[in-house]
Parts: structure tokens; sequence; C-alpha cells
């Protein structure tokens, strides 16, 4: 079976067999390294503010610290945070359920997706953006707006990657169990949906961040709650530090979010993980 | 049993017709072995697909029981070289698939997927997922579901063809010892001259292109046999360098000359 491509796990070496203890090593090494080049990153931004460039566009990382314990403290986290979330998760379920069911029908049926290509095209093509003054028209400025925002975003990259893979499920896996009197009904719950799963996996860790996206610029769009306003509310203040750090609590959501969905993959594709042919020398 | 007469397949590309198999005349008797060998992409395959009634012949007619294959034909149980395991079930439920299509009860499906994984000489191996496996182990696994489905025919392409020599010389022996139990009808697919010689009753020889029938001949080899000391018999090694002639591979000082045939075609 082919992968899905272009998940940000991609980034990590393809791990070869063999040799692992040299492996685990440099990957060790790669780790330590990456947190070095993190300090020096901060150190030379802590130093370079104030003297090289204007504190007042970068800010510092100690102010910026100093606003995100002062967020938390001051309640301001625990009133936006929560709405940001629930706007982006929300979203993403109104958006992912839709495109992964339909990604599904459509790869397995050559007319339906001709009939539906140009629209889907045409959808994909409008800058989805320049919908928002549309959704404030149609569901007001409150969460309904980001949330149905947010699935416009979210419903492509699952859509797509669903699509292919029910594409390219293995004819040969089909014709074995119809020759075992399987009806559609058995194929696609039991090899289809199985199938397309790592694909499906994919696409929902590819629009997690997306789905984080669409909630926050549905609130600079329009809002007096979340993430976003909290942005607006600083950007306003010329707060750069308190903008800064709203933007690492963003960050951390979509990382978190991410690493989550990961689980979940881990949980449902088990049989995937092992290595394959760890037996060979048994016969 | 199994009577293909006159067929013909031609596969339609986007751009020419290609012609794959021509005039192939073919009569399978219940319980008889045999095996189709022949170069790749001489239409081996291809014939398996059309008893299997997965694909319909060009011109022609094939007839499965005395009567019109049926699309598909959910007589025969087909094994193939690989890809035909779901790899999200374990062994044990992919050998009880068949049972679980039939919706048959679970605690019937778990007592058949271990008499089977016994048959197979996977016993401890049910909870394993197929990316666990070896090959060989798998390709147990894909007979054991097929002989579970327990059908009437079965049409093999090349299911020991990506295994390393030992493995598959195992599972050849294993594999005719189990036939000799069942005795099911058995169209064997493979390019290896020696496997099928050394299992089935029949070698059908498949040349040129397209594909036609070059020769049909039986076997002189009794039964029971042993995959590997039939190899020494002079009926196996005279069988082997006639088929091995009729497919064009020619022998001593001619031997260049052969290479450069095959470099021609």
């Amino acid at each position: 079976m082919s992968e899905p491509v272009g998940t940000l796990t991609t980034l990590r070496a393809a791990r070869p067999t063999g040799r692992r203890r040299g492996y685990s090593r440099r990957r060790a090494m790669g780790n330590v390294g990456a947190v070095l080049v993190g300090i020096v990153l901060v150190l030379t931004w802590q130093w370079a503010s104030g003297r090289v460039l204007d504190e007042l566009w970068v800010s510092k990382p100690t102010a910026i610290w100093t606003a995100l314990v002062q967020l938390l403290t001051a309640g301001d986290l625990a009133r936006h945070a929560p709405t940001t979330l629930y706007e982006a998760t929300a979203g993403f379920v109104v958006g992912a359920v839709p495109g992964a069911l339909l990604g599904l029908v459509l790869g397995r049926n050559q007319m339906l997706a001709s009939i539906a290509r140009p629209y889907l095209v045409g959808f994909y093509s409008t800058p989805r953006l320049a919908l928002a003054p549309l959704f404030i028209i149609w569901f007001g400025i409150d969460a309904p707006m980001k949330i149905y925002f947010t699935a416009t975003v979210v419903f492509f990259p699952v859509f797509l990657t669903a699509f292919t893979g029910a594409a390219e499920v293995p004819p040969q896996m089909l014709d074995t169990i119809r020759l075992m009197k399987a009806g559609r009904l058995f194929a696609y719950r039991h090899v289809i949906l199985p199938s397309t799963m790592v694909w499906i996996i994919a696409g929902f860790r590819q629009s997690v961040p997306h789905a984080v996206t669409g909630a926050v610029v549905g609130e600079l769009v329009a809002s007096n709650r979340g993430l976003g306003f909290l942005l607006i509310q600083a950007a306003g203040q010329f707060n750069t530090a308190k903008l800064f750090a709203v933007l690492f609590v963003l960050i951390a959501i979509a990382l978190v979010s991410y690493e989550l969905l990961g689980v979940l993959e881990h949980r449902l594709l088990r049989w995937k993980k092992s290595g394959s042919g760890e037996l060979d020398a048994l016969g | 049993m199994i009577v293909l007469q006159d067929v013909e397949k031609t596969f339609s590309g986007r751009m020419k017709d290609t012609p794959a198999l021509t005039k192939i005349n073919l009569a399978v008797n219940d319980g008889e072995f045999v095996a189709i060998v022949g170069p790749s992409g001489c239409g081996k395959s291809t014939i398996l697909n059309l008893v299997a009634g997965l694909t319909s012949p060009t011109a022609g007619t094939i007839g499965y029981k005395r009567l019109p294959v049926p699309r598909p034909n959910t007589d025969v149980g087909y094994m193939t070289q690989h890809d035909s395991l779901l790899p999200w079930r374990t062994a044990r439920d992919n050998i009880a698939l068949p049972l679980e299509i039939a919706r048959r009860p679970k605690k019937e499906r778990r007592i058949e997927s271990e008499r089977y994984l016994e048959l197979v000489g996977l016993t401890g191996f049910g909870d394993h997922y197929p990316s666990e496996l070896s090959g060989g182990m798998k390709q147990r696994v894909a007979l054991a579901r097929t002989l579970l489905y327990s059908p009437k025919t079965l049409l093999m392409d090349e299911p020991f063809g990506a295994l390393d020599a030992q493995t598959r010389l195992v599972l050849q022996r294993e594999f005719l010892a189990i036939w000799g139990q069942y005795r099911k009808t058995v169209l064997f697919v493979t390019h290896d001259l020696g496997e099928a010689i050394a299992l089935a009753d029949r070698v059908v020889v498949i040349g040129g292109r397209p594909g036609t029938i070059i020769a049909d001949l039986e076997v002189p080899l009794a039964r029971p046999r042993d995959v590997l000391e039939v190899q020494g018999t002079e009926a196996f090694v005279g069988l082997y360098r006639r088929v091995a002639e009729l497919l064009g591979i020619t022998w001593n000082r001619a031997k260049t000359d052969g290479a450069s045939r095959v470099l021609n075609e």
C-alpha cells in the first residue's frame, strides 16, 4: 500500500532497518541539537531586542514570558482560549466528517466523481477568506460563523486524502472477498474503510493546524471573544509582548492536537506499527 | 469441469488494443492438478481471472460445471503471490473471513480458524498481524483461508513465487500433502518449470504473443510424490528439458544463441 504523503511526520527521516543502535544515537544527538538551536535563537532574540531591533516591533523573550504569566493569572486565557478551542474543534468535526465520507464515496464511484468534480474544483478555488463577510450575514458574528468558516478550511485536505485513499484500495483485496461471496456493504466496512483509514487520519493530522487557523481568522474578522480577539486587542495596544504570548499559545494548541491525533493514529492503525517480515528467518 | 473453448482476450488500451490470449482450448477434469507455465506477460494469469469470472473473454466460451462461468465465480478459491490478506486483520481473522462473510457464529469461526492454523503449521500465530509474519507465513495464512472457504476449485497464481528457495520447497511439499487429502481441482500458474512438473498432473505450456497453448503434457510421475525426490528422476528431467525447449530455451553450445534470441525478442 502506498503511503499518504505530506504529513509533518515525514520530516523525521525514514527509519532504517538494522543498525538500530547507531540510528537511535544519531536521533538523540539530533534532539539535543534541536534544543541547542532553540536556546541560541532565544538568547539572540533577547540580546538583539533593544540593541539591533526596536523592542516595540519584536518584543523580547523575557517580556513575552511576563505577558504569558499575566494572561494566565489575570484569567484572560481561561476566558478566551476555550472559545477558540471550541470553534476549532467543532469546525474540525463539521468539516472533516463530511470530507472523509464524501471522499470515500467519490473515490469509489467514478461517475459520481465526474459529476462532482467541477463543483468541488470551483469550491476549492474560492478564496475561503472571502467567504467571511457572507458567513457573517448568514451566521452572525458569534461561534457558528467561525465553526462553518473553519469547516470550509478543514474540508478539503480531508476530502482529498480520503478520495485518493479510497481510489487506491488494492483491487486484488476486493476481488478476493468478492470471490468469497462478500457483498458491497461488507467490502465497504471491512476492506475499503480500513484501507482508506490510513489516508483519512493523515488528512486529519494535516487539517489540525488549519482548524486553529480557521477559528482565529474568523475571530480576526469579527469577534468579541477568543484568542483571535486577544490578538487584535494586543495589536491595538501595540503590545507586541502580549501578541507574541498569544501566538505561542496558538502554536501550543495546534501542536498538542496534532500529537493527540498521533495517539489516535497509533491506536487505530495498530496493525501497521510493527516492522514487516520480523519473522522472515523462521520461513 | 472447466472447459475453455476458442477463448480470446484482448485488452483495450488508450493507444491500442493488446491481444493477450488467442485460441485457448483447455479442459480440466474434476480433481485434476493442472499447471500453466510460460514467460511473464504471456497471459497465464488472465486465464485464471477468466475462470474466476473476474473478467470476460473477448471471444469464445468458458464453461464451469457445464454452465457458463458465473461472474464472479464464487465456487473457486483464488490465491495470489501477495496482497490478498487484509493487513488490518490478524492471521486468525483473515482465515475466518469466509465464515464471517457467511455470518457464521463467533464460536465456530474461532474453532475453524484454529483448526486451519494448525493444518498449515501456524498454531500460536493466530493473533499476529500480517506485517508481523514472514512471507512464507503469510502465504500459509492465505492457503488456510482458501482451504477453509472450501471451494471446488483452487486457482493459484504463483502462490510461492515471492518466497526464498527453501521456504518455497517446504510450502510446495506441504501443499501437495494437503492437496492429497482434499483432491481439489487445481489450476496452478507458475513460471517455475520445476515447480509445475513436481506438483501437477498436467503441464500446459503457453507461449507466443498473444499467448496460446503450445503444448499440453502429461506428467509421468506417480503419486503420492515428494517434491524434492522427483526432481532427480529421469522422467522429471526429460519433461523439464522438453518444456524448456518448447519455451525456446536451448541447451549446450547453442546457449549464446538462445541468449541473443531472448534479447532480440
